[in-house]
């Protein structure tokens, strides 16, 4: 029988999408840490992401939310976003997996999301300032949480009640991070109304 | 018997194909409601974003400017050798704000300042007292728009707001303590990265300084003029400014003399009044003590 053949077909797409976000997000963790370091040389340093009175990194980097556990945010992501490239190249290889493991990442890929959220309202409502590079670190984390947790709900990993829903939600996965995009935009805009007009 | 066979064969494939037809009818179904779903959740999205953001927007300008400052500045100049402030109607609610008349045979004197600006202080310090004797013998006026560039400098109280709407309270109630209310106010400017006085506190800062009118405390303790603020700096980061050839404010301070930009150059060049008394005489104010 050729039944088999769905079912070990490799998940292209959602390897993909690992592979990307993953990618972009250490890439902007790693500038993000190069910036970190040419504060240290020269505290009065005027950074390529210092570009408005609302748009600055610096002021951002040097909050103390910036070094949430004693050390720079970055270096978290730097070593984080290793994984999902990590999973997303062994997805492509045809990767099984345990079940634990497909918890642990989702786990994993929960708390990034969480710490995430955590800074954007940190940044927005407390610091008052907007970092082009810590955003493009919430804009990789937000979809690799949302559409990563779909996919493995309809995949089975959490039982056959999650496995449901998941797959009901699998064709619209991408609505939940689009969301998610729209209340940061809004409440940017809203704590912010003049940024638009002074980029 | 090959008859038979073929009729079979036929019939297989015209079951077949109806299968095919129904698979492909069914996928096409599927694909028709997930694009509807869709576009109803882009579009109920949308509506959600553009509705809280609409709403947003009508919360924040509350009301009517403050008065005698219907240019969002309070103009002071001199009059039988007392700086006396030039009254004005507020700006109507939704209203734009009305450039103020200069006279070119003065120096006519603006600046854009935010209390929480340490260049702003500076320029204060050392300024406003030659500043005040050329507007007391009536060789310049001055005119103050405070705004709120530096919202976020104060861990989330914003203190540029609060400041700037409690000079607005003392230029609507008791504009003549308006110039000792703004020493005031640099006087006890916090440093940059923390909180800044309460509002209770602005109000006794205030009174201190001679805004003694009784309704300037409430005014302050309830932030009458916050709304105004807001759309005071949304229009100077966004308009030209009135009176110069200026596009939109770039900084604080921003200190135009007869429509000119006067740019400290130097370490103390902010302090320095001889530099600025020179600006002033270079662009046409008849500065004479």
């Amino acid at each position: 029988m050729s039944t088999t053949a769905p079912t070990t077909r490799r998940p292209v797409a959602i390897a993909i999408l690992l592979l990307v976000t993953g990618a972009v997000g250490l890439y902007a963790s790693f500038r993000l840490v190069l910036d970190e370091f040419q504060k240290y040389e020269n505290p009065q340093a005027v950074l390529s992401c210092d570009v408005s009175p609302f748009v600055n990194c610096s002021n951002v980097m040097a909050s103390a939310q910036g070094h949430l556990f004693g050390f720079p945010n970055p270096l978290l992501g730097l070593m984080g976003f290793v994984a999902p490239i990590a999973v997303g190249v062994a997805l492509l290889a045809g990767i099984r997996g345990a079940k634990w493991f497909w918890i642990a990442f989702n786990a994993g890929l929960f708390l990034a999301w969480v710490f995430v959220t955590w800074l954007f309202s940190q940044t927005v409502w407390f610091i008052g300032y907007l970092c082009p590079w810590c955003m493009l670190v919430w804009s990789m984390t937000i979809p690799l949480f949302w559409v990563f947790t779909i996919w493995n709900m309809a995949r089975g990993t959490f039982g056959p009640g999650a496995q449901r829903i998941g797959k009901t939600l699998l064709p619209f996965c991408w609505a939940f991070p689009l969301a998610n995009y729209l209340v940061i935009a809004v409440s940017i805009l809203i704590v912010f109304p003049t940024v638009l007009s002074t980029l | 018997m090959s008859d038979n066979e073929s009729k079979k064969a036929r019939r297989n494939a015209a079951r077949e194909r109806a299968a095919a037809q129904r698979a492909k009818e069914k996928a096409r179904k599927r694909r028709n409601k997930t694009l509807t779903i869709s576009g109803i959740i882009v579009g109920s999205l949308a509506v959600v974003a553009v509705v809280v953001l609409v709403i947003a927007n009508s919360i924040q300008p509350a009301g009517p400017g403050p008065k005698n400052m219907a240019s969002d500045g309070i103009v002071l100049q001199g009059q039988n050798g007392k700086i006396v402030p030039v009254e004005t109607k507020g700006i109507p609610e939704g209203g734009k704000p009305t450039a103020t008349k200069q006279d070119d045979s003065v120096a006519n004197i603006t600046v854009y300042e935010d209390y929480m600006c340490p260049i702003c202080n500076q320029f204060e310090t050392g300024n406003m007292s030659q500043i005040k004797q050329w507007v007391q013998s009536g060789s310049a006026t001055l005119e103050v728009h405070p705004f709120n560039l530096l919202d976020r400098s104060s861990l989330g109280s914003k203190y540029s707001t609060r400041s700037a709407a409690a000079a607005a309270c003392v230029a609507n109630y008791d504009p003549d303590a308006f110039l000792d209310v703004n020493t005031a106010f640099y006087e006890n400017q916090p440093s940059e990265g923390t909180r800044g006085p309460t509002n209770a506190e602005l109000a006794s800062i205030a009174k201190d300084a001679g805004a003694t009118n009784k309704n300037v405390a409430s005014c302050i303790t309830d932030q009458k003029f916050a709304g105004w603020v807001a759309d005071a700096t949304n229009r100077v980061l966004t308009e030209p400014l009135a009176n110069s050839s200026l596009d939109k404010l770039t900084g604080t301070p921003t200190v135009i003399v007869n429509g000119k930009q006067y740019n400290a150059t130097g370490t103390n060049a902010w302090t320095d009044a001889d530099a600025f008394a020179a600006f002033v005489e270079q662009n046409g104010g008849a500065v004479k003590n």
